[in-house]
């Protein structure tokens, strides 16, 4: 037997063991092998942390390094917007940007519609805020029932509805 | 309120129902999966979530329009479901309380119908009413009072619609598997399917919303949205979501649990007691903390729907408003242990504001819906 195919079949027989150990209800799990992490994701998390201080201009260093390190990180780019945006009208122009590169770099990131939609109402962008709305509404209902009374009311939206989550 | 006897028929077909479903579940070489139904959804509308042992086709709907307006569907022949849930008004009556076929005044006000499919609890106050199928069934038996008329009656008018020869040929292209297909069970899935269509989306303020037309909304009502939505009136907080109502359902999504409140409405007994027989959701459970605790209904049409509230106690619009503003028109309990809802806490609105309010609530109209809600009357 070749030797590939004699480490297939360990593999294979391991696997059937460790599976019926799991059907039986036994603790010993199969332990797989970490992964190493992603990189940009220790910054990433430690800046998720600093927002829900509301420690902003920190929180904007942290995924500023997560994106030097993983440059098509969309959710950074979405958070780095939102702390960013809350540092004042000022830094609106820029938070829109990384809001901009988050959803070309994932069309699906509800969070980015979100928030984008926020902070283009804030600009008093009223029809490109509804536009993410209409956009949002087809990706998670939550959110979008969160911008459209966001939009209707001039009021921000409470909470950090999904842009706190760690990596 | 349900009695005996419309739980005993409740049960009999949900028993229907299971005896269905065993039948429709099998997987034999003839069997062809049910098309998608085409349910036509306005943007950003999810799909209504539909029992199992009830798929929706064109086939069922059709009958369950023809049943809803057909007054031979109650017991003396005279009072069809749509003499209290009038098209023309988004499916409600006009009245404070409804009248049954025999005179019978019912406690509570008919609700709309509009967008029924999605509501996660049925009827004003009954948290364990949840399908279609089993509500429709209330007015159809009820004794206490009598709505439609049908309890003991039932063979007279299962005769009285197989004498139609147009009924006999719609019941048999709604329930083709079944040999005798003019029952009760199927008038209440082929009632429960046709209901289900009564989808309203296109108001004013979902173009606005959810087509991003921003010009959609009037200077008034725009303003009368920032007030809706604002954190001061947080009228959003109960009527919510796409819907504008309090819980929904629909295909694939986490089930809600069902909300009721007590909004000051009465209080007679310095704790927010609602005075009985219309206890709201105590009158199901015979929990204190219950007692005065509605559903909060869609608020979609709702400048149609008066007068308001589950005893249509308000006449107006406006006097709402005034209702809500004052944290409930009874007063704030004195007691400790109150039973109102603390979102029902009050608000002040200048005159402005009020019809700006109003006119907010007129821009959730949905004219599309009321014309198709008149041609499928007419038909």
């Amino acid at each position: 037997m070749p030797h590939g195919s004699v480490r297939w079949a360990a593999l294979a027989a391991s696997f059937v063991l460790a599976a019926a150990a799991y059907a039986a209800g036994s603790d010993s799990k199969p332990e797989e092998p970490e992964a190493p992490p992603l990189p940009g994701v220790e910054a990433y998390n430690a800046g998720v942390k600093l927002m829900k201080k509301e420690k902003f201009p920190d929180a904007q260093a942290k995924f500023e390094a997560a994106l030097a390190e993983s440059p098509r990180m969309a959710e950074a780019h979405n958070n780095l917007g939102y702390s960013l945006r809350k540092q004042g009208p000022e830094h609106y122009e820029a938070a829109l940007a990384h809001y901009d590169q988050a959803i070309a770099l994932n069309k699906k990131l509800a969070e980015a519609y979100m928030y984008r939609g926020v902070l283009r109402m804030l600009m008093g962008h009223e029809d490109e805020a509804l536009e993410d709305h209409k956009t949002l509404t087809g990706l998670n209902r939550k959110l979008a029932d969160a911008l459209e009374a966001a939009i209707a009311s001039g009021e921000e939206p409470e909470g950090l509805g999904g842009l706190a989550r760690a990596w | 309120m349900v009695t005996g006897r419309a739980a005993a028929a409740l049960a009999s077909i949900a028993l229907a129902a299971a005896c269905a479903t065993a039948r429709n579940t099998g997987s034999g070489p003839d069997k062809r999966p049910e098309p998608a139904y085409d349910w036509k959804l306005p943007p950003g509308f999810p799909v209504p979530g539909v029992p199992a042992d009830n798929p929706m086709t064109p086939e069922k709907v059709e009958l369950g329009r023809r049943l809803f307006h057909d007054p031979r569907l109650s017991g003396p022949g005279t009072l069809a479901c749509a003499g209290c849930h009038r098209p023309e008004l988004a499916y409600t009556d006009g009245r404070p309380r409804a009248v049954g076929v025999a005179g019978d005044l019912h406690p509570r006000s008919a609700m709309s119908l509009a967008n029924v499919a999605y509501n996660a609890t049925l009827g004003w106050d009954d948290p364990g009413l949840t399908r279609l199928e089993d509500q429709v069934a209330v007015p159809l038996f009820n004794t206490h009072p009598v709505e439609m008329g049908l309890a003991g009656r039932e063979a007279e008018v299962l005769e009285r619609l197989g004498r139609d020869r147009r009924y006999a040929r719609a019941f048999r292209r709604a329930f083709p598997e079944d040999e005798r297909p003019i029952s009760l069970g199927n008038v209440a899935r082929a009632l429960a399917s046709f209901e289900r269509t009564l989808i309203s989306g296109d108001s004013p303020f979902d173009r606005w919303s959810r087509r991003a037309e921003a010009g959609a909304l009037g200077a008034d009502a725009r303003a009368g949205a920032r007030l809706f939505f604002s954190q001061r009136l947080a009228c959003f907080r109960c009527h919510s979501g796409f819907n504008l109502s309090g819980p929904v359902d629909d295909e694939g999504a986490e089930p809600q649990a069902p909300r009721f409140h007590n909004t000051g409405l009465y209080d007679v007994d310095g704790r927010g007691g609602y005075p009985p027989p219309d206890t709201g959701v105590h009158r199901v459970t015979g929990r204190d903390e219950d007692v005065g605790a509605f559903r909060a209904p869609t608020l979609r049409n709702v400048a149609l729907t008066a007068p308001y509230m589950h005893d249509g106690s308000i006449p107006t619009l406006e006097a709402v408003i005034e209702h809500y503003a004052a944290g409930g028109r009874a007063g704030w309990p004195a007691g400790e242990a109150t039973r109102r809802d603390p979102l029902v806490a009050g608000f002040e609105l200048t005159a402005e504001e009020r019809s700006q309010l109003v006119a907010f609530l007129h821009a959730l109209t949905d004219d599309g819906f009321l014309r198709r809600a008149r041609k499928r009357a007419a038909d």
